[in-house]
C-alpha cells in the first residue's frame, strides 16, 4: 500500500504536519503486509502555490500513485478531490511520530476523514 | 471623452475626486460615470443614489464531455490557477471559485472533450443622480476575475458612447488586471495621489504602467498642504507629468466624506472647466 503523510520533516520519526495542501513534506510509504518497506520524501509543490494549494497536493499526490494519506485537516476543496482520485484520508493528528501513525492506520486503529474542515490559507507559512 | 480617474494608492481619494468631478463636468455635458472598483464599489453611496440591477456577468468555465475524455490528465498541469487535479487514469476534478476562464485546459485537450459552461462572477448595476449617470460593477466574493466585470460595463459605455459627452472612469487601487483594463482606450489619465511617502511611491507604479500603455496622464494631488510639494513634484519631474491639479486639505471635504457625501470644490471646477475646454465635444 502506498500512503503519502504530511509531514513538518523529513524523516519517519518526524512529526504529522497537521495541514494537508500547505505541508512542506510529503512522505511516500510504502508498506506490505502491514510492514514498512519503504520512506521517500518529497517537497509539497502546494506549499508554495497562492491559491489552490491542496488540488495542487492532491494532483501530485494521485499522480504518484498515492492510495492512501495520512494527515490533520483537509479544506473541502482537496477532501473532494482525493475522494474523485479514490484516495482515502485518515487523521493522524496525536500520534508522536509519522512512524507512529502509520503503523496505527496498519493495525486498523486511524479514523478516516468523513468532512473537510477549514482551509488553510495564504502563501507558505500559517 | 472618456478619462480614468486612477492613482496607484488605496485611499488617496479616487472616488471623492470622480464623483465630484463627474458632478461638477455635469452642470454643463452630459457625464457617465463608471465604477471600474468592482471590488469594492462606492461611487453610489458617494452620489447618494440607489442602484438598479441591469446584467449579470458571468466568465466561461471549462465542461468535460466524459464520452470524449481519455482521462489523459493533461488538463490539470496546465490550469496556473490550480483549478483542476487531472490523473491519469481519473475523471478529472474541477474547482470552480479559483477558473478565470483563461482557456489554456480546452487548448490542451487532445481529444477536444472540454466546451464551455458559464458561472456568475458579478452584476452591473445602473444609477442616477441629478445630471449624472453611474454604471458600476460588483464581483461576487471569492471570484479571481474582476477585470471581466470591468470589460463588460466598458462594451455597455462604447454602446452608449453618443449619449454623453464625457465618460469618467473610476478605477480601483492598484496597478493590476482589473486597474489595466479599465485604464484600456482612454484618453486621458488622471493619477489621484496624496502628499506622502506612500501616495508618491505608488504614484510611480501608476505612472509606469500608464507609460507602458502609453496614456496621457496628469496628477492630482489631493489633501494637499500649500507649500508642500517636496514629495509630488520630484515625482512629475522625473515622468515628465503635468501636476493638473491641487485640491487642499479640509476638515468641510473630511467631513463630507466621513458623512458619505460627495464633495464640491473650486479647484474641482477649475479641473472640470478646463478637461471640458480640452476634451469636450
Amino acid at each position: 500500500m502506498k500512503i503519502a503523510v504530511s509531514a513538518a520533516g523529513t524523516t519517519i520519526e518526524d512529526q504529522m504536519d497537521e495541514r494537508f495542501g500547505r505541508c512542506p513534506y510529503f512522505l511516500l510509504v510504502e508498506t506490505v503486509d502491514g510492514v514498512i518497506k519503504d520512506v521517500i520524501v518529497t517537497p509539497n509543490e502546494g506549499a508554495i502555490e497562492g491559491h489552490g494549494a491542496g488540488l495542487k497536493a492532491v494532483a501530485q499526490l494521485g499522480e504518484l500513485g498515492v492510495e492512501a494519506v495520512i494527515t490533520g485537516n483537509l479544506g473541502p476543496n482537496a477532501f473532494n478531490a482525493l475522494a474523485q482520485m479514490h484516495i482515502s484520508a485518515y487523521c493522524g493528528s496525536g500520534y508522536a511520530t509519522i512512524k507512529a501513525a502509520v503503523e496505527a492506520l496498519q493495525s486498523g486503529k486511524l479514523p478516516e476523514i468523513s468532512q473537510s474542515q477549514q482551509a488553510h490559507h495564504g502563501m507558505g507559512v500559517n | 471623452m472618456q478619462i480614468a480617474v486612477t492613482g496607484g494608492k488605496g485611499g488617496t481619494g479616487k472616488s471623492t475626486i470622480a464623483t465630484a468631478l463627474a458632478l461638477a463636468l455635469a452642470k454643463k455635458s452630459r457625464v457617465l460615470l463608471m465604477d471600474a472598483d468592482a471590488d469594492c464599489p462606492n461611487d453610489h453611496l458617494l452620489l447618494g443614489m440607489e442602484r438598479q440591477q441591469i446584467k449579470i456577468v458571468e466568465q466561461r468555465i471549462p465542461v468535460w464531455n466524459m464520452q470524449t475524455c481519455t482521462k489523459c490528465g493533461a488538463c490539470g498541469p496546465v490550469c496556473k490557477a490550480n483549478a483542476i487535479v487531472s490523473v491519469t487514469g481519473h475523471e478529472p476534478f474541477f474547482s470552480s471559485p479559483q477558473c478565470h476562464g483563461c482557456g489554456a485546459c480546452a487548448h490542451n485537450c487532445p481529444t477536444g472533450a472540454i466546451s464551455w459552461g458559464a458561472k456568475e462572477i458579478g452584476t452591473i448595476y445602473s444609477g442616477k443622480s441629478g445630471a449624472v449617470d453611474l454604471l458600476s460593477g460588483e464581483l461576487k466574493v471569492n471570484e479571481p476575475a474582476s477585470e471581466r466585470i470591468i470589460q463588460e460595463m466598458k462594451q455597455l459605455v462604447n454602446q452608449k458612447k453618443t449619449a454623453y459627452d464625457h465618460v469618467i472612469i473610476d478605477t480601483a487601487a492598484g496597478t493590476h488586471c482589473d486597474v489595466i483594463a479599465a485604464l484600456e482606450g482612454v484618453e486621458h489619465v488622471l493619477a489621484v495621489t496624496e502628499p506622502t511617502p506612500l501616495g508618491a511611491h505608488d504614484l510611480e507604479l501608476i505612472l509606469e504602467l500608464t507609460a507602458a500603455m502609453r496614456l496621457p496622464s496628469s496628477i492630482i494631488i489631493n489633501r494637499y498642504e500649500e507649500g508642500r510639494d517636496d514629495l509630488i513634484a520630484p515625482v512629475a519631474e522625473r515622468h515628465k507629468i503635468e501636476i493638473k491639479a491641487r485640491v487642499p486639505y479640509s476638515e468641510e471635504i473630511v467631513r463630507s466624506y466621513a458623512r458619505g457625501e460627495s464633495i464640491s470644490h473650486p479647484v474641482i471646477d477649475s479641473l472640470a472647466r478646463g478637461l471640458d475646454a480640452s476634451f469636450g465635444s
